[in-house]
């Protein structure tokens, strides 16, 4: 099928972005990598009387090191984050994630911004990002606001935006001394959705016990969700073989998924066990040799 | 291996590859067609309902409609249609029978109208009780799904019973190799077994140009039968033959999905109701409701001596064929043979039965009944090597028939090595060496019966410039068959490729072949060509003799070109004042029943299993292909690996899902998953195996659907012999990870 008819709009500023939006707010959509609402477009499951290209908006494309961190601009792909030697020695997180995201073609358009805002609860963005306590910066005519990643994702396909904001970009604080992370998840096929996924940011204490700790799962709940019962399990504790099996059942006792035509709830349940534990074991490996 | 000829035996590229690279190849929806309307149908949206009212007055208000067709504009026909059983109306009558059946056309000037009227008809329904699990359905007191007696198609073998039941046809076989069977003492195992109901996935979907013009009809159809689906629309309109003309042109795979009638039916009546030539082109959501491979259950038991010994096999087989039987019967058949397997029991007692409900129709997909059943029957011998103590090599070896013995009284006796076969997957699998945990191998062996019918003509022609047409009623649907019968011309003939031109199917010119289908395309039509292409050749040294004054046995044919010592002419000069041409058939080959030989289904697989997520990766397979002689190599190589690529999405994760009200779930390929690159095997060997016995053209046989009984089998065998029982496809992970869950708490110590 092809879309309904559409009037186009490519503001070239962010502030004539927000105008549009602000003019046209709930019957407009952003069109970034197009990646996800051009499918949606084309099964008719969003009809948008306005596309918001804002491929043409100056000063989004690049990565920039900010205050003790790194902001990712809205226009940044998700194949440049793959491949940028800053931020895959900052956050080897997102490259991991990233690899499983797609196939190359799709991430070369796709943006980071835009699986962010488009938060289908099966993605790896939203949950690697909650797992490292980004901030959303979103701004409107009404002003800027910044929004932490965990208040950021609400529900299936739904973020705390209101209609006439833009994600104007992502930030990332660096992560403290001593942090490994772990990313792992499970797909019947590669480049498919992954049926469940786990990322894992872990600090040590100088005695090498867990100091913080965030572990997030994504296909369990409509959202990313916070493995808090297994981070419990976690914290204080050196991530012995014990206590990582320990955060494992923590895990999957902690998680309600849903069946569907894909995998069963059963399944998806002990599959996030399984996969904590493969994140928790090479985070503890890489922190026990650090 | 048999030394290549001058064309036969070599992987001569294919003459359609750059059009199809390039996009010039012309399909079905690219035909130019002048004032084409296009169609749009309604499909049922529950699986069983009497329909109360269709109204389409809010359709025909659309900008652009033209019209909307229902069953009401059919009453002046007996507008009812099946090859096997008569049973499918054009449009639904009255009743539904299952979710996506057609109710209603529309037809309109652009695609566009014609979907946004097709939206606005309002059908009322009076849901009525579905029928969809297929053990439900066999049982007996159950509704019937057609109240009516099944009435034979044009294409029942006389003398096919056909009855009320839902299971209205049975396929048994009953033999005694021994009097008196005595399995005392025997090892007996006995499960019951689940095959998903798949699709077949076609690149290309189905397509039908129709018009309905003063002197008959006209059709250009994506279909792999032509000359049935002529018979099939003369049957329904009440036509002479040679009123109904059917075209094919490229056709983007088939795999049986296009197979005997499909969409034509609807076109021809919607063409015949608005007096204009119309376009109908299925979407993959059509597509799946429109043919599919049958769903199953089956129960089987294997009784084994002590010695390893095969005593008797027995299975009661159910085969889910929709609505409506399409070619259910056939697949029904072969199902029932695939469950003997190749062995020499003293008792065989099977009964597989063809049973209605309310279900999407079921037809053939590539290696029909070898796919359903091989693995079960394999699995249970497998399983009795366990038991005894027996390497399952070894057990298969001993039991197995020899060539010339009878696999299924009164069918062609078995025409190939198969130990020898079995023997060749073995030392590429290194049978018998170590393996570390979770790891498998497996093998597997079984035939299948090809060929169908001898019923395939050719026509070979020289043309004034030089060139040699080959009209032949074989589509090529990928699988390089016009390659093929191009090459088996050029051998004969002594001609290069470029000269030999393979045309393609009109079935006004066309002379008659029955089906591209149960892989007989090589072997049946590609005999017919071979005789044609020798009378031919027979036929310009005669000419030549005459033209140059020289006895015939005095001249050579190469390259082209007669000779005679140091004179040579141009074969073209002989055709100046006009073609020469001969024909050619396959009506030598004989054999009863639809056998015309037995297809190999041998294949071996490695498997590793990730006992965690239930995850089987497969990082080498090995299949033979057993083809006589290999007329392409390379075709052949590629015929079983994208055949293995089909058996991985079939065995692991293809699945169709329906609703509890019997709606399809996953009707779109982001739902069910067809295998891509990233599924292909690490390693895929393809032994081919040349023993000359073949008989079609140069002692070649067909090949390209054993795959599918073969390694399916050895795929289950494989994920066994890492420590997971399989007792239902696909092993997607999930059943996998449950099946562990199950053996571990089966085998904890209690
Ligand atoms: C075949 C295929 C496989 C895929 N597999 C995966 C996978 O395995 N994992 C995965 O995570 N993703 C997958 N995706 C989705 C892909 O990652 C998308 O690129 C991403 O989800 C959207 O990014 P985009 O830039 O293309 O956004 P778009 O498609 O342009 O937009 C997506 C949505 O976000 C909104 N939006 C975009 N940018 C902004 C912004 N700056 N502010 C406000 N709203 C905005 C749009 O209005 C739209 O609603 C797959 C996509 C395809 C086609």
């Amino acid at each position: 099928m092809k879309p309904r008819p559409f009037t186009y709009l490519a503001p070239t500023s962010v502030d004539e972005a927000l105008a549009a939006l602000a003019e046209h707010s709930f019957d407009a959509k952003v069109l970034a990598g197009g990646q996800s609402l051009a499918p949606l477009l084309n099964f008719r499951m969003a009809s948008p009387e306005y596309l918001i290209d804002i491929n043409d908006v100056a000063g989004l494309d690049r990565v920039r090191r900010v205050d003790g961190g790194w902001h990712i601009p809205a226009l940044v792909r998700q194949r440049t984050v793959e491949r940028s030697p800053e931020l895959r020695a900052a956050f080897p997180l997102l490259p991991a994630a990233l690899e499983q995201v797609a196939h190359p073609q799709i991430r070369n358009r796709g943006t980071v911004c835009g699986s962010l805002a488009h938060a289908d609860p099966a993605a790896e963005l939203p949950t690697v990002m909650t797992a490292l306590d980004a901030t959303m910066r979103v701004a409107s005519v009404r002003g800027e606001r910044e929004v932490p990643a965990e208040e950021f994702f609400q529900f299936h396909f739904t973020t705390s935006l209101e209609d006439d904001e833009l994600l104007v970009g992502v930030t990332v604080d660096d992560l403290p001394p001593a942090t490994s992370t772990g990313f792992a998840e499970f797909a019947p096929r590669h480049g498919d959705f992954a049926l469940a996924a786990v990322a894992g940011v872990v600090t040590r204490a100088s005695d090498g016990a867990v100091g913080a700790v965030r572990l997030v799962a994504s296909g369990v709940a409509a959202r990313p969700q916070r493995l808090t019962a297994a981070e419990k399990v976690l914290l204080g504790q050196r991530p012995t073989p014990d206590v990582v099996g320990a955060a494992e059942r923590a895990a999957r006792g902690e998680v309600d998924p849903t069946g569907d035509i894909h995998a069963s709830a059963d399944y998806r349940r002990h599959l996030v066990g399984v996969l904590a534990r493969r994140v928790l074991t090479t985070i503890a490996e890489e922190g026990d040799h650090a | 291996m048999i030394p290549a000829g001058t064309a036969v035996g070599r992987s001569v590229v294919r003459p359609d590859l750059a059009a199809k690279l390039s996009g010039a190849a012309v399909y079905g929806a690219d035909l130019p067609v002048a004032g084409v309307l296009h169609v749009k149908l309604l499909r049922s949206v529950v699986a069983h309902a009497r329909i109360a009212a269709v109204d389409p007055a809010a359709a025909l208000e659309v900008p652009g409609v033209v019209a909307v067709v229902t069953a009401a504009d059919l009453v002046d026909l007996d507008a009812t249609w099946g090859h096997y059983v008569r049973d499918r109306p054009i449009f639904a009558d009255g009743v539904v029978r299952f979710a996506g059946e057609i109710v209603a056309a529309v037809a309109a000037e652009t695609e566009e109208a014609a979907a946004a009227a097709v939206t606005t008809i309002e059908v009322e329904y009076d849901e009525l009780p579905a029928l969809l699990d297929v053990a439900a359905a066999a049982a007996p007191g159950a509704a019937r799904v057609h109240d009516r007696a099944p009435r034979p198609g044009f294409a029942c073998p006389p003398g096919t019973e056909l009855g009320m039941d839902n299971a209205f046809y049975h396929h048994g076989l009953q033999h005694e190799r021994v009097a008196e069977v005595d399995e005392a003492g025997a090892v007996v195992v006995q499960h019951e077994y689940i095959f998903p109901a798949v699709y077949q996935y076609a690149m290309e979907p189905h397509v039908v140009v129709a018009s309905w013009e003063p002197d008959g009809i006209s059709v250009h159809s994506s279909c792999q039968h032509p000359f049935l689906v002529r018979q099939e629309l003369a049957t329904v309109f009440g036509l002479p033959l040679e009123r109904v003309r059917v075209r094919v042109p490229f056709v983007g795979g088939g795999f049986g999905s296009k197979s005997y009638t499909k969409m034509e039916p609807v076109a021809v009546a919607v063409a015949r109701a608005v007096g204009r030539p119309v376009r109908l082109v299925n979407r993959v959501e059509d597509a799946m409701v429109t043919t599919r491979r049958h769903g199953m259950r089956c129960r089987m038991r294997t009784a084994v001596r002590p010695d390893g010994r095969f005593v008797s096999r027995q299975a009661w087989i159910w085969m889910d064929t929709g609505a409506y039987a399409d070619n259910g019967p056939t697949v029904t058949m072969v199902a029932g043979m695939a469950a003997v397997g190749p062995y020499r029991w003293d008792r065989v007692d099977i009964d597989a039965a063809c049973v209605y409900t309310h279900l999407p129709p079921s037809g053939s997909y590539r290696g029909f009944g070898a796919a359903h059943l091989q693995w079960v029957g394999e699995s249970q011998v497998d399983e009795v090597a366990a038991l005894l103590g027996i390497d399952r090599l070894e057990l298969r070896l001993r039991n197995l028939l020899d060539r010339g013995e009878t696999l299924i009284p009164g069918q062609r006796p078995l025409d190939a090595d198969l130990a020898g076969d079995l023997r060749e997957v073995a030392k590429r699998l290194d049978w018998g060496g170590a393996l570390p945990a979770w790891r498998g191998r497996g093998i597997s062996v079984g035939v299948s019966p090809a060929g169908v019918s001898a019923r395939s003509a050719a026509r070979v022609e020289l043309r004034p410039d030089g060139r040699v047409m080959v009209l032949v009623g074989s589509q090529e649907i990928g699988q390089g068959a016009r390659t093929v019968h191009a090459q088996i011309a050029a051998e004969v003939l002594g001609l290069g490729m470029e000269r030999v031109v393979v045309l393609p199917t009109d079935t006004d010119h066309t002379p008659y072949d029955r089906s591209t289908g149960a892989s007989r395309s090589t072997t049946v039509a590609g005999l017919a060509v071979q005789r044609a292409s020798e009378r031919l050749r027979t036929a310009l040294l005669a000419a030549a003799a005459e033209h140059g004054g020289v006895p015939v046995d005095e001249l050579t044919l190469r390259d082209g070109r007669i000779s005679t010592g140091k004179r040579s002419w141009d074969i073209a000069e002989l055709a100046a004042a006009g073609p020469i041409g001969a024909d050619g058939d396959a009506s030598e080959l004989t054999g009863a029943g639809p056998a015309l030989f037995w297809e190999v289904c041998v294949a071996g697989a490695e498997v590793s299993v990730d006992p965690e997520t239930g995850l089987v990766e497969v990082p080498r397979v090995v299949t033979v292909a057993d083809v006589g002689r290999a007329v392409n190599p390379s075709l052949v190589e590629r015929q079983d690996e994208g055949c293995t690529l089909q058996v991985i999405g079939n065995a692991f994760f293809e699945e169709m899902r329906f609703s509890e009200d019997g709606v399809l779930l996953n009707d779109s390929l982001l739902d069910y998953r067809v295998p891509t690159l990233t599924d292909v095997p690490a390693e895929m060997i393809c032994v081919i195996v040349e023993n000359g016995d073949g008989p079609g053209p140069f002692g070649a046989k067909g090949c390209g659907e054993g795959v599918f009984g073969g390694l399916t089998a050895a795929l289950v065998s494989a994920v066994t012999d890492a420590g997971v029982p399989v007792r239902e496809l696909p092993m997607s992970p999930d059943r996998v990870w449950r099946w562990i869950q199950q053996t571990t708490s089966d085998t904890a110590p209690g």
